[in-house]
């Protein structure tokens, strides 16, 4: 009896042992994939400066235009077009670290590399989503100071306070990820219409109408701004755009609270995609 | 000396790229219903994109005399010359890349042109997508009137060859610089960004700077301006701009493939 006890608690340690060494194991190479993706972006300095200058394009052609709108017109006289063009400065800094990289996922699929790299210890989901939230985060660390220092270059006036720039920081960081799940979906998109570039171009599109990339949401329709709210879409640009804002739609932790519920929830279902792909791809091949 | 039969006729350049063009279009859509799902989400994806520029009208009204109207009109005609650009002159679009591959022999031992031969080599069946975007909206701005469709038309020729000209200028960066294809790419998407975007409020060191040195003011103002005030006149610097920028862009790749000689992969 005793010995059987001491079995089963025997058997029940290394459950857990294993399921730690397996934990730790992902840990470690989501790490290392992570390291790689952020130095290798890092690295690839004559990309960003190209970005860059679409990037201080946009900003500044959005300060004119915000200039010709009668500024009782703008957000009923809740914002002014300094808040507006910060707004844009930070959302589609997102836009200018996140873009497509969902490309070599659909390479690894496109060249038979898909299916090979499913037998790997660690899951293929983890991997890339590591690598690629690593580039995101890497274009992120040279993009976001230079997309402040543009905003206050252009509009001339320093917005954000201390709080406001922490706020941001861990809400772009958040949408990042957000992106970086949206961009697996469409990544995997392609073992099903061949093609990945199609679903990324409808995506991002609907990211920038119902995340509100160019202004914010409330300057939308209400009933418009109302089903938006529903949407995962507004954790990628409207929420980290709007802490530029004099107004925020809600309170800081709780915008902190429902982008990490988007967060989990895009990556739930990105995982649930990973599985189908697996599927599809045990089912027709890779 | 040996005569050719008198069967071989000599191509020239016009009917070598009217037999090309239809080869690659052959090609691109010999996938089948395949060949058409990028086209239709092409086409949805300008189509949501026009509608943030909705919102924002229904938002702000105009900007000092600009409407939905002259939006969906820059729209438009963008859309077109790019798709066009896509469709016809694909293999412009990845020039850098190319180049950087050692991929330009397989032109150089061709008769003919060499820049012709590279722009022509393929087609992007997604440009499709975008000349059908720019042929709805002009459905929706002019109906049915045949005078702004003869502007559109009018306009859409020379600003699809000035775009073309572009790609190939940013993309002849690969000769002089490997490794570059990324650097070449965001700068065209810079040109494209800054052509879809209303220029008529911009200050006027900006207005010259989009005249000159980075010509989008012709693909995007001018053209908008001919189809608010019908001033015809206005065609001749819209003309006269794309014969300038086509004969750069040709300046440009020659010098660079002069490069290409001593520093290539096939070297």
């Amino acid at each position: 009896m005793r010995a059987e006890q001491g079995n089963a608690v025997n058997a029940n340690n290394k459950k857990t042992r294993r399921s730690y060494e397996h934990l730790s194991c992902y840990g470690a190479s989501g790490w290392l994939f992570f390291k790689t993706g952020y130095l290798e972006r890092i690295k690839d300095g004559l990309h960003m400066i190209g970005k860059f200058m679409s990037f201080l394009m946009l900003v500044w052609v959005w300060n004119i235009l915000w200039g010709m709108v009668p500024t009782d017109i703008l957000g009923g006289g809740d914002y002014d077009r300094a808040g507006l063009v910060w707004y844009i400065a930070i959302t589609e800094a997102v836009v200018f670290c996140a873009g497509y990289l969902f490309y070599d996922m659909y390479v690894d699929i496109k060249n038979g590399n898909f299916s090979p790299s499913l037998i790997r210890p660690v899951s293929y989901h983890c991997r890339m989503i590591a690598n690629c939230f690593g580039r995101a985060m890497g274009q992120m660390t040279l993009f976001y100071p230079l997309a402040l220092l543009s905003a206050y270059l252009i509009t001339g006036v320093w917005q954000p306070d201390f709080g406001q720039i922490i706020l941001s920081l861990i809400m772009v960081m958040e949408a990042l990820f957000c992106f970086v799940c949206l961009n697996y979906m469409v990544g995997a998109a392609a073992l099903w219409i061949g093609e990945s570039s199609p679903a990324y171009w409808i995506t991002q599109k609907l990211c920038f109408l119902l995340g509100g990339l160019l202004f914010p949401l409330t300057l939308y329709p209400e009933i418009f701004y109302k089903i938006t709210q529903f949407l995962p879409f507004t954790a990628v640009f409207f929420m980290p755009g709007s802490t530029m804002l004099n107004t925020l739609p809600y309170s800081a932790m709780m915008m902190i609270v429902i982008q990490t519920f988007w967060m989990t929830f895009l990556l739930g279902l990105s995982l649930l995609v990973h599985r189908c792909a697996v599927r599809r791809v045990a089912i027709v091949g890779g | 000396m040996k005569q050719q039969p008198s069967h071989v006729k000599k191509m020239n350049q016009g009917d070598f790229v009217r037999t090309v063009l239809k080869a690659n279009l052959l090609s691109a859509l010999s996938e089948g219903k395949g060949a058409y799902v990028p086209v239709i989400f092409m086409f949805i994806q300008n189509i949501i994109f026009m509608m943030i520029w909705v919102m924002f009208f229904n938002y702000a009204d105009n900007l000092y005399g600009w409407t939905l109207r002259e939006m969906m009109v820059l729209t438009a005609l963008v859309c077109f010359s790019f798709g066009a650009a896509s469709v016809f002159c694909g293999g412009a679009y990845t020039l850098n890349y190319t180049v950087d591959s050692g991929g330009l022999d397989n032109f150089l031992c061709r008769p003919g042109d060499v820049l012709i031969s590279a722009i022509f080599s393929h087609s992007r069946v997604a440009g499709l997508g975008d000349m059908l975007t720019g042929l709805a909206l002009m459905a929706y701005v002019s109906g049915f009137n045949i005078s702004e469709w003869a502007l559109f038309f009018a306009a859409v020729s020379a600003t699809s060859i000035l775009l073309a000209s572009l790609i190939v200028i940013v993309q002849s960066i690969g000769f002089w610089k490997t490794n570059s294809a990324s650097l070449s790419d965001s700068l065209f998407e810079f040109i494209i960004i800054l052509s879809s975007m209303p220029q008529h409020g911009f200050p006027l060191a900006a207005k010259v700077f989009i005249f000159t040195v980075l010509p989008v003011g012709f693909m995007g103002l001018l053209p908008v301006s001919i189809f608010m005030t019908h001033n015809l006149l206005l065609f001749v610097p819209l003309y006269g701009a794309t014969l300038v920028f086509a004969l750069i862009a040709r300046l440009v790749f020659y010098k660079g493939l002069e490069q290409y000689k001593s520093g290539n992969a096939f070297m």
